[in-house]
């Protein structure tokens, strides 16, 4: 089977590698660089110390492809509610937290990290990069989704948060994104790929940051 | 308490909730379904933990030489009340030290605790027990595979480690099996790690020097510490020893990282 190399399924396939990579690993890829047309160029191991990571939870993976930057935030693979954090803490504590208006939850403070350290600029840098594009499956799509927010720039989640409160300048934004399984390959990704939430876009349109995010949903109806 | 001394999260936990309380927060209605849904989906297996002792037998022209450490693995099941959310159905991470060998006036051999993505098969240290110890069907006659499958399905993982633990057998680890193994021309320079080809130890220590073998038993105890007694500047290790030098991701600098040498 042939993927055209642009499509959003490419971006799926990436957002579900970064559960491949780094700690706790779902499959050994061996020397595997490139994904794809695309080529790993970092991870979140490899630019923060991996027990402070691990002990959020967090990890993350930068792409290049076709001239852009594609950040994968992976997404939940520990849900036990006791986890020792020297085993890898739980993400519920500290990525699904973030759903319910905790915004200064480890991993969301992780996430902005990663960004800034391979885009090489602030997530509230005045100007967004243009050639950046930010996914995540599951509670990797929530973590896309926030820091494209605060970011301004463009965000593809798959089966991200139900629902994620954003806050920032004091104001509080809600955004909901209902989303499908399209990237974990268990149901195919067809029409329902749609732009941006209309209720974010709106309502960041007024304020200093804006976002672009959408979402992917496996029964072609738009969200 | 004196404020100062409470652990950020807890602070910042009590201003969250503070924030709900004056309705500046999240709606007591997210604050109740999340509530609900942590409770579901966390409910699962407890967790396990499993000592081993990593072991790895080198022969020198002056002899047998040996070194030896406790690593611990931690596995979690992702098998709450609310199922398979997570990705990945088991959480796995290990907890100790690279193994070191002191090969006399050879140098010092390190077994580290990630892979050498260059050599086929090489395993993390967080895959070396589900690697040694896979889980086999219970004993009986099978009229298929699928039906052997569905039994060994049917059979829960956890109770495989436990009586992992309660036998504490000892396993061989193949050669090409191990970890990525280094050396240092200047223990006191990360950067003059080399890697060394576990079938060829002499050529990075010298004529005779040849790995006879590395096993893994399980047993009890605390993981081994004290690797920064001979790399002093590990704690001082964040992400990668390449990271900053522009090498391409799989370069064996930019694959040797702090995580490599101690994880908590």
């Amino acid at each position: 089977m042939t993927i055209d190399q642009n499509s959003d399924l490419m971006v799926a396939i990436l957002a579900i590698d970064a559960y491949n990579r780094g700690y706790n690993a779902s499959i050994e890829l061996g020397d595997g660089q490139t994904v794809g047309l695309a080529t790993v160029s970092t991870d979140s191991s490899r630019l923060f110390d991996v027990d402070t990571t691990r002990d959020s939870g967090f990890f993350a993976v930068a792409y290049t492809w076709n001239g852009k930057t594609v950040i994968s935030y992976r997404g939940t693979d520990n849900q036990g509610l006791f986890s020792k954090e020297d085993k890898g803490a739980s993400d519920i504590w500290s990525g699904w937290s973030i759903g319910a208006g905790y915004a200064d939850a480890s991993q969301a403070t992780w996430a902005k990290k990663f960004y800034e350290v391979v885009t090489k600029q602030s997530v509230y840098a005045d100007v967004a990069p243009s050639n950046v594009v930010l996914t995540g499956h599951s509670l990797g799509g929530g973590l896309a989704g926030h820091v494209a927010a605060l970011a301004r720039t463009s965000a593809l989640a798959f089966d991200g948060d139900g629902s994620v409160r954003h806050r920032f300048y004091g104001r509080s934004i809600r955004f909901r994104a209902r989303v499908g399984r399209a990237a974990a390959g268990r149901r195919k990704c067809g029409r329902g790929v749609t732009e941006p939430c209309a209720g974010l876009r709106n309502a960041l349109s007024a304020g200093p940051h804006t976002g672009s995010s959408r979402t992917c949903t496996s029964r072609g109806r738009a969200v | 308490m004196k404020e100062e001394a409470a652990p950020e999260r807890i602070l910042a936990a009590r201003d969250a909730l503070a924030a709900t309380v004056r309705g500046e927060g999240p709606s007591r209605r997210s604050v109740v379904v999340s509530g609900l849904a942590l409770t579901l989906a966390g409910c699962g297996s407890r967790s396990r933990e499993v000592a081993y002792r990593f072991t790895l037998e080198v022969e020198t022209p002056e002899g047998i030489r040996t070194g030896s450490n406790i690593l611990e693995v931690g596995i979690g099941f992702n098998d709450g009340l609310l199922g398979g959310i997570a990705q990945t159905a088991l959480s796995v991470g290990v907890s100790g030290e690279a193994t070191v060998v002191d090969l006399g006036s050879h140098g010092l051999l390190f077994c580290l605790l990630s892979r050498e993505g260059a050599r086929h098969g090489s395993l993390d240290q967080d895959a070396m027990f589900g690697a040694l110890f896979p889980q086999k069907p219970p004993p009986g006659n099978y009229a298929s595979e699928r039906e052997r499958d569905a039994a060994l399905l049917r059979t829960p993982y956890s109770r495989h480690i436990d009586q992992i633990k309660a036998a504490k057998p000892k396993a061989a680890v193949p050669i090409d099996r191990l970890p990525r193994l280094v050396r240092f021309r200047d223990l006191s320079d990360p950067f003059s790690v080399e890697t060394v080809d576990p079938k060829d130890l002499a050529a990075s220590f010298g004529p005779g020097v040849r790995l006879v073998g590395a096993t893994v038993e399980i047993t009890e105890g605390k993981p081994t510490r004290g690797i920064e007694k001979i790399l002093q500047w590990v704690p001082l290790l964040v992400g990668s020893i390449g990271k900053d030098r522009g090498l391409p991701y799989n370069h064996p600098l930019n694959e040797i990282m702090g995580g490599s040498f101690r994880r908590r």
